[in-house]
C-alpha cells in the first residue's frame, strides 16, 4: 500500500481551497481522488486520527496471541464502545468511543449507531459487498406507489457504477439478473461444498443464489498495481485492517491516488463544528473546526464544500449549521433535512447443520470472506407480488468451517463424547440472514437533541427517532419462513428459525435524512447531490439516498460521488459555483 | 472533555463520563496532564417538571491531596440513549404492580430487539447544577457540565438500579406514561439510595 503521509501537512486558514471535503471514508476519499484528478486543490478534514497500517492493522494477529483471545478485556466494550457492535479486540481503534460521542433516542426506540472517526472511516472495516441498484430500486414508487422515485435512473447511473467498480475492484459473477445488474467483475470467489448444496436447494424453490460481489481483489489490474494493492490471500481477517490493500478502503486506494497528485491536504483530528456561510448571499463560505487534541478553534474557507462525513454525521453538521439565512439548518428550506431515515434490517433467518457434511475432514474454509447471496425474489413482477408487504429482501449467508467451533457452546455433555460431537458438527454449519428494505417514512427522523445534550467538544448531538412498521414486520415474517424452507430443502437438520428483527442501525446501513429530489420543497439535494438552497454545498454520502433498497449501499455512494464531482467540476468551469 | 474559548478563560468542561459503582456514578476528569477522580452520589430522586432529578454529593479527588466535595448538587435529566442489550431481570423484591407484564399474545409478527417490554436504557444524560471548578480544585469551567451516566452494571444493586431507571424513564417519557407506577418506582429508587 502507498503512503499518504505526504498529504498530512499544515492546513492554511488564510488560503481559500478549491474544495473542502468533510470526511475521509468511502465518499470523502472518492471525492478527494476525483477532484484532485481534475486539478482541484482540496482540503480533506477527518475528525479522527491518522492511521499507520503497519502499526494499526491487525490482519495477521490470531486470537490465541491475546490473553483475551480476541474478546478484549472483560467489560471494555460495555464501558467504552457499547454501541460499536462490530468492534473487536483487534479493531476497536477503528471505531469511536461512545464515551466521547453521545447521541440520544426516545425511550423504547433504540438506535445502534456504529461510527468510525479515523482516516479511512468505515471503509477500514466495511463488509465490502458491492451491489448495484436497478430501476426496481430507483423507480420503486412507480412500481408499488409508496413514497417517491429517485430523481435518477439506472441508465444514467450505469457508467458511474462501471467507474466505481473498476476503480475499487469488485469480484463477482455476471448472473444476468435484470434487477441485480452486472458489471465488469474480477473473478468470483468460489462456493464451498455446503454453499453448492444451498444453491441447489434455493433454485429448486425457483429463487436464485449467487456469489456475493465483494470489493476485494481476486485479480489485480494495472491501476490497482500502481497503488501497491495486492491480490487477496484469503486470511479472512478483513475487518482488522487489510495490510495488502486487497480489500478496498480509502487508505489503500482513493486517498493515495489523491495524495499522489500533490493537491490534497489531509488534516486528521479536525472535528467540524459547523459550516460557515457568507452573510451577503447565504452561500457556504467554509468550516469551523475544533482540533480534537488541542481543542483549538480554527476556520478554513473553500469555494465548494463537500459533506461526506457519513449519513448521520453529515446531517448533524447541516442541522448544526444554522444562520440568519438558514435558521432551520443549512440547506433546509424544505424542512425535510433529518427525515426519511432508514436502515436495512436483519435478524430474521435460519441456521442449522448439513448432515451430509458432518464428520468430514477439516479443511481451510474460514479465509474466504464471501458466502452466498440470495437476491430479492419478492415483488419483482406480477407473478412474485406479495399481498402482505411491498418491496423485498435478500439473504446473506453461507456454509463454511469456522475458525472457532461456535457449535461447542450449544453442544451438551463433556469429555470425549463432547469433543467428538463438536468435531462432527462444526464442519457442517449453514446459516441465512435477511437484508431487507425498510420503507422511507417521514416520521423516522433525526433532530438536534432538543434537551441540549452535547459531545465531548461541546457540539450538539443528534436525537434519533426510528421504528419499524408493519411492512417491515410482515417482510421479516416472510423472510424467516423462506430461509427456513431453503435450509429444509438443502437437507439441514437442527434448524433454528430466527424471528427477532435487528434494532435500527445494527446493519450499519443508515441512509437518507438529506434526500435528493427534483422538487426543492420536498427534498434537500438535487439529482447531482447539490443543495437546492446552497449551490456550492454538496452532500455525497448515504444521506442523499431516497430509499434503501435491500442491497448494500456503498457502491451506490461511490458512484454518486463520482457523478457529483463530475457535475461540480463542470459547474465550476462554467462559473456557476 | 473540554474546549478552550480564549487563552485567558478556564477551559470549559462539557461532559463527564461516569459508570455506576453501587448507587454512585464514578468517573475521571482530565485537566491538562492531571487526572482527577470524580463521583456523584445521589441521596434522593424526584420527578420535577416531568423529568427525573437526582440530588446528592459531588466529590473530586486530585492526584495528590484531599478530596473536595459539594453537597446538594442537582442532576437534572436531559435525555437518554436506549440500550440494544438484553435488560436485566426486575428486582426480586419489587411489588408486582411495578413490573410491566409482557403482552399475553405478542402476535404473529416478529418484534424488533430491545423494544417494547425488552427495552432498557444505556445512558442517562444529566445536567449538573452549576458547579464551581475553583471550589472543587479543578482548573476548569464547570458552569454547564453534563453527566453521561452509562448504566453498565456488574453487581446486584447496579442491575436493580438499571432496571429501575429504565422502568422509571419508560413510565415518565415512554409512549404510555403511567404516573402512579412512576411514583412507586421512584420510592424504590430512593429506598436503594438510603
Amino acid at each position: 500500500m502507498q503512503n499518504i503521509q505526504s498529504a498530512i501537512r499544515p492546513a492554511s486558514a488564510r488560503k481559500r481551497y478549491d474544495a473542502i471535503i468533510i470526511g475521509s471514508g468511502a465518499s470523502g476519499g472518492m471525492a478527494a481522488r476525483e477532484l484532485t484528478g481534475r486539478g482541484f486543490e482540496v482540503l480533506v478534514l477527518e475528525a479522527g486520527p491518522m492511521i499507520d497500517p503497519v502499526r494499526d492493522f491487525n490482519m495477521n494477529k490470531f486470537a490465541y496471541e491475546s490473553m483475551y483471545r480476541g474478546f478484549g478485556k472483560p467489560g471494555w466494550k460495555q464501558t467504552e464502545q457499547w454501541m460499536q457492535d462490530t468492534a473487536g479486540e483487534f479493531s476497536s481503534h477503528f471505531y469511536v468511543k461512545d464515551t466521547e460521542n453521545p447521541y440520544t433516542t426516545a425511550p423504547g426506540k433504540p438506535f445502534l449507531w456504529v461510527r468510525a472517526r479515523i482516516v479511512g472511516g468505515k471503509t477500514l472495516h466495511w463488509g465490502r459487498l458491492s451491489w448495484r441498484f436497478s430501476d426496481l430500486d430507483f423507480k420503486a414508487a412507480s412500481h408499488d406507489g409508496f413514497d417517491v422515485d429517485w430523481p435518477i435512473d439506472y441508465k444514467e447511473m450505469a457508467p458511474y457504477y462501471d467507474k466505481a467498480e473498476n476503480w475499487i475492484g469488485v469480484s463477482g459473477n455476471r448472473d444476468g439478473l435484470w434487477w441485480q445488474p452486472d458489471g465488469d467483475f474480477l473473478p468470483a470467489m468460489p462456493f464451498t461444498c455446503g454453499e453448492q448444496l444451498l444453491k441447489s436447494a434455493t433454485e429448486r424453490l425457483g429463487w436464485k443464489l449467487i456469489q456475493p460481489r465483494v470489493a476485494m481483489l481476486t485479480a489485480v489490474r494495472d491501476h490497482h498495481r500502481k497503488l501497491g494493492r495486492a491480490q487477496c490471500h484469503y486470511c479472512g481477517s478483513c475487518g482488522n485492517g487489510c495490510t495488502v490493500g486487497a480489500m478496498f478502503n480509502s487508505l489503500s486506494a482513493t486517498l493515495p491516488a489523491a495524495a499522489a497528485t500533490g493537491k490534497m491536504t489531509l488534516r486528521p483530528n479536525s472535528v467540524v463544528r459547523h459550516i460557515t456561510v457568507n452573510p451577503d448571499n447565504g452561500q457556504a463560505k467554509g468550516v469551523a473546526v475544533v482540533d480534537r487534541l488541542t481543542r483549538e478553534e480554527i476556520e478554513f474557507t473553500g469555494r465548494v464544500i463537500i459533506v461526506a462525513g457519513s449519513t448521520l454525521e453529515s446531517t448533524r453538521l447541516l442541522l448544526n449549521s444554522t444562520s440568519r439565512q438558514h435558521p432551520r439548518g443549512l440547506g433546509n428550506s424544505s424542512g425535510v433535512l433529518g427525515h426519511y431515515l432508514v436502515d436495512h434490517f436483519g435478524g430474521t433467518g435460519a441456521s442449522g447443520f448439513l448432515p451430509m457434511l458432518a464428520g468430514r475432514e477439516t479443511i481451510n474454509e474460514d479465509g474466504k470472506s464471501s458466502g452466498i447471496f440470495v437476491p430479492r425474489f419478492r415483488n419483482l413482477d406480477a407473478k412474485t407480488k406479495q399481498d402482505r408487504f411491498i418491496r423485498g429482501y435478500g439473504f446473506e449467508g453461507g456454509s463454511s468451517i469456522p475458525g472457532f467451533p461456535g457449535v461447542a457452546r450449544s453442544t451438551p455433555g463433556f469429555g470425549s463424547d463432547f469433543k467428538k460431537n463438536v468435531r462432527r458438527w462444526y464442519v457442517a454449519p449453514v446459516a441465512l440472514t435477511t437484508r431487507a428494505n425498510m420503507l422511507s417514512r417521514f416520521e423516522n427522523y433525526v433532530e438536534i437533541d432538543p434537551d441540549g445534550v452535547v459531545d465531548a467538544w461541546g457540539i450538539p448531538v443528534l436525537k434519533v427517532h426510528i421504528q419499524h412498521s408493519d411492512n417491515e414486520r410482515e417482510m421479516a415474517r416472510d423472510a424467516a419462513e423462506c430461509s427456513t424452507e431453503i435450509l429444509r430443502r438443502a437437507g439441514a437438520e437442527n434448524i433454528t428459525t430466527l424471528r427477532q428483527m435487528t434494532a435500527p442501525g445494527r446493519i450499519i446501513h443508515e441512509l437518507g435524512t438529506a434526500r435528493m429530489g427534483n422538487d426543492p420543497k420536498l427534498s434537500v439535494l438535487n439529482r447531482f447531490n447539490q443543495s437546492h438552497d446552497v449551490r456550492n454545498l454538496f452532500v455525497t454520502d448515504g444521506a442523499a439516498f431516497v430509499g434503501a433498497a435491500n442491497q448494500n449501499p456503498t457502491l451506490t455512494i461511490l458512484a454518486l460521488t463520482i457523478r457529483a464531482c463530475e457535475y461540480l467540476t463542470d459547474q465550476v468551469k462554467r462559473g456557476e459555483i | 472533555m473540554f474546549t478552550r474559548n480564549s487563552s485567558t478563560a478556564a477551559p470549559m468542561l462539557h461532559s463527564i463520563h461516569a459508570l455506576p459503582e453501587g448507587s454512585e456514578f464514578v468517573g475521571t476528569i482530565e485537566a491538562g496532564r492531571s487526572k482527577f477522580g470524580f463521583s456523584f452520589k445521589p441521596a434522593s430522586a424526584s420527578i420535577e417538571n416531568g423529568k427525573l432529578t437526582l440530588r446528592g454529593r459531588v466529590k473530586v479527588t486530585p492526584p495528590k491531596g484531599s478530596p473536595r466535595t459539594t453537597d446538594g448538587v442537582t442532576a437534572t435529566l436531559l435525555s437518554t440513549q436506549g440500550s440494544t442489550a438484553q435488560p436485566p431481570a426486575p428486582p426480586a423484591s419489587l411489588p408486582a404492580a411495578l413490573i410491566p407484564t409482557p403482552p399475553a399474545n405478542p402476535g404473529v409478527l416478529p418484534i424488533t430487539e430491545a423494544t417494547g417490554y425488552l427495552a432498557s436504557i444505556a445512558v442517562i444524560y444529566f445536567r449538573l447544577s452549576p458547579l464551581s471548578g475553583t471550589q472543587l480544585g479543578l482548573p476548569l469551567d464547570l458552569g454547564a457540565v453534563q453527566l453521561n451516566a452509562r448504566l453498565y452494571s456488574d453487581s446486584t444493586l447496579e442491575r436493580e438500579l438499571l432496571w429501575l431507571y429504565s422502568a422509571l424513564l419508560m413510565a415518565t417519557l415512554g409512549p404510555l406514561p403511567d404516573a402512579a407506577r412512576a411514583q412507586g418506582l421512584l420510592a424504590e429508587l430512593n429506598r436503594r439510595y438510603a
